[in-house]
């Protein structure tokens, strides 16, 4: 166990270096942030002041020499437009966007869990067929239209809910079912398909002719024989959340993660992206670390080399 | 991580969206799929005829117009309303539909072709190239795609071909796994080794004996991948970022009904409409297809 961990661990690390270069590299292609800085009446001996203090005259080379080391002392140098520590601007918003990946996680998770049994338990009869409707219609609604409608219906209309911002429950629940219906759509199915898989087995006829209940079988029998698949789509779907993030937050004006690297992107403000870039891909990368390791302690007959 | 997510990926590709064989009842939805894809397919194609307008030409007067209002004397009306400089929604939504398809198809074929040939070089050549491929691809899965084609398109300005470049870009790497894992266990199996006891170079191999063996699961993969393409496109250009400003397509008709959405709900909702309907289509379609080819495609 601990060797695969600390393969798993070094690999992990190869692809966030990786990751901060190819973001170096992005943000220094995407254009010039002093050119968006410069004042009518600003000299051109200002200008070249600007660029120094920001060290971007030196050699591109030398620039990401200076940004790999401090990069991973955790310093990306300050927001270019705010003049604070860019880590800092990331850190600040990131609570904001995994309120809100999160809520969406465990909104598709439980959502999953519920109408995947309900499926599963009625097969053929017309709640499977509703619930299978939903799951092809549910994968099929893009995100920030689903926002959209949302907005038409529930803040424009019926004014139940805010337009957008943050800062209570009632904020938290539109963006919340715009970001997790793909999700809950995704592993409605995989529940349901899964948990069809397992009553059919044996020994699901051998638990119920003991005698034990339908919610001791479901919890106990089934719904552990199908964590694995569940624990791998839910991984891979944490990385989705995180850029559908980006979407969502803007158009619900939700002060997170997405936002502010939109943002940043639009004004060139490389020490935000390159920070949030990093973040991000921490994140994803640790969730599929941690899927790894879930997946290797769920079931035994797993083994690493 | 590469296993656990390319395991994941081919399950998805063989399991597919959609129902599974215990779960279906797709006779009528896969006629309507396809019924609507070929009208889709052919307003497409037919755009100048079938449009009843000029979808970039605005008429100031008669902007704002609810769904089925009459048009001026002599003309046709407005079956899906006017935006807010007048022009007709449903002629948007006809050559809306014509550059989101050509986008997404483009895109698929694009990232297909490219992630294809690296995976399988990188899963029979093995070695360093193999490290830097995978490498590549971990790097880029671990960053979410969207970012990623936001940069890129930031890079290379709005555009037709540069959306494609920049969901090429994005969108290669799963290619490249799966057609490693194919290559990986391929190049090990009797047919290889004769092959090359016979003397056929790399190249043959890898393209005359191990990509039609390898063909079946990456084809599924990416007609799966259209409808992403076409959510894809629509999200770039509803941030400003996709078509030029007086390209219409889906996503750009998206963004500018968003602004109007309180006063016309109209301009926002029918390319939304319309984005969902093609993308259920593909998947309905797409499924049943894979299904009915199960037995070939399913299990090797």
């Amino acid at each position: 166990m601990f060797r695969f961990v600390s393969k798993r661990a070094l690999s992990a690390s190869i692809v966030i270096v990786g990751v901060v270069a190819v973001i170096f590299v992005l943000s220094r292609m995407v254009g010039d942030p002093i050119s968006l800085m410069v004042q009518p009446g600003m000299t051109q001996a200002d200008i070249d002041a600007l660029r120094r203090y920001w060290q971007l005259d030196k050699p591109i080379l030398e620039q990401f020499g200076i940004f790999l080391s401090s990069a991973l002392s955790g310093d990306f140098g300050n927001s270019i437009w705010q003049n604070v520590p860019a880590l800092r601007l990331v850190l600040q918003v990131l609570p904001a966007t995994l309120l809100l990946t999160t809520s969406a996680l465990v909104f598709a998770i439980m959502g999953a869990l519920i109408l995947g049994s309900i499926s599963a338990l009625y097969q053929r009869s017309v709640f499977d067929r509703a619930i299978g409707a939903f799951t092809l219609i549910g994968q099929s609604v893009p995100s920030f239209w689903l926002a959209l409608m949302l907005i038409l219906v529930f803040a424009n209309h019926l004014r139940m809910f805010p337009t957008g911002g943050y800062g209570s429950l009632r904020h938290l629940v539109m963006p919340t079912l715009a970001l997790g219906l793909f999700p809950l759509a995704r592993l409605t199915r995989l529940v349901r398909n899964g948990l069809v898989e397992v009553l059919a087995q044996d020994y699901i006829r051998t638990a119920r002719s003991k005698g034990l209940s339908e919610g001791v079988i479901l919890g106990r029998h089934c719904l552990r024989n199908i964590a694995i698949a569940l624990v791998t789509v839910v991984a891979v779907d944490f990385g989705l959340l995180m850029g559908g993030a980006v979407i969502t937050e803007t158009i619900f004006a939700w002060p997170g993660l997405g936002r502010l690297m939109i943002q940043a992107i639009d004004r060139r403000d490389y020490p935000v992206m390159e920070a949030g870039a990093f973040v991000i891909a921490i994140s994803v990368v640790l969730s599929s670390l941690l899927a790894d390791l879930t997946y290797a302690l769920i079931n035994p007959k797993v083994r690493y080399g | 991580m590469v296993n656990l997510a390319t395991s994941a990926a081919i399950a998805i590709a063989r399991g597919g969206l959609g129902a599974s064989r215990k779960w279906r009842r797709v006779r009528v939805s896969v006629v309507l799929s396809a019924a609507f894809l070929a009208v889709l397919t052919i307003s497409a194609l037919f755009a100048p005829w079938i449009a009843p307008y000029n979808p970039t030409t605005s008429d100031v007067l008669s902007n704002l117009l609810p769904p089925f209002s009459e048009g001026e004397p002599g003309s046709a009306m407005h079956v899906f309303g006017t935006d807010v400089v007048g022009r007709d929604v449903l002629s948007g939504v006809i050559y809306g539909g014509r550059v989101s398809l050509t986008i997404a198809i483009a895109a698929v074929v694009g990232a297909g072709i490219l992630g294809t040939v690296l995976g399988l070089a990188a899963g029979y050549l093995r070695g360093i190239f193999d490290e830097i491929v995978m490498r590549l691809v971990d790097v880029q899965l671990a960053f979410p795609f969207i970012v990623l084609a936001i940069m890129i398109m930031y890079i290379v300005g709005p555009g037709l071909w540069n959306i494609v470049l920049a969901l090429v870009i994005a969108k290669w790497p799963i290619y490249a796994r799966v057609a490693r894992a194919e290559a990986l266990w391929l190049s090990k199996s009797d047919f290889v080794t004769a092959a090359r006891s016979m003397g056929a170079g790399h190249l043959r191999i890898m393209f005359r004996h191990i990509l039609p063996n390898a063909f079946s699961p990456l084809a599924v993969i990416a007609a799966f991948a259209v409808p992403q393409m076409i959510i894809l496109e629509a999200a770039l250009s509803f941030l400003g970022l996709g078509v030029p400003p007086e390209t219409v397509s889906w996503g750009s008709m998206l963004a500018a009904g968003r602004v109007t959405l309180e006063q016309a709900w109209w301009i926002a909702t029918f390319p939304g409409l319309a984005i969902m309907a093609a993308v259920l289509s593909i998947n309905i379609l797409v499924d049943a297809l894979r299904v009915k080819l199960g037995a070939s495609i399913g299990d090797q």
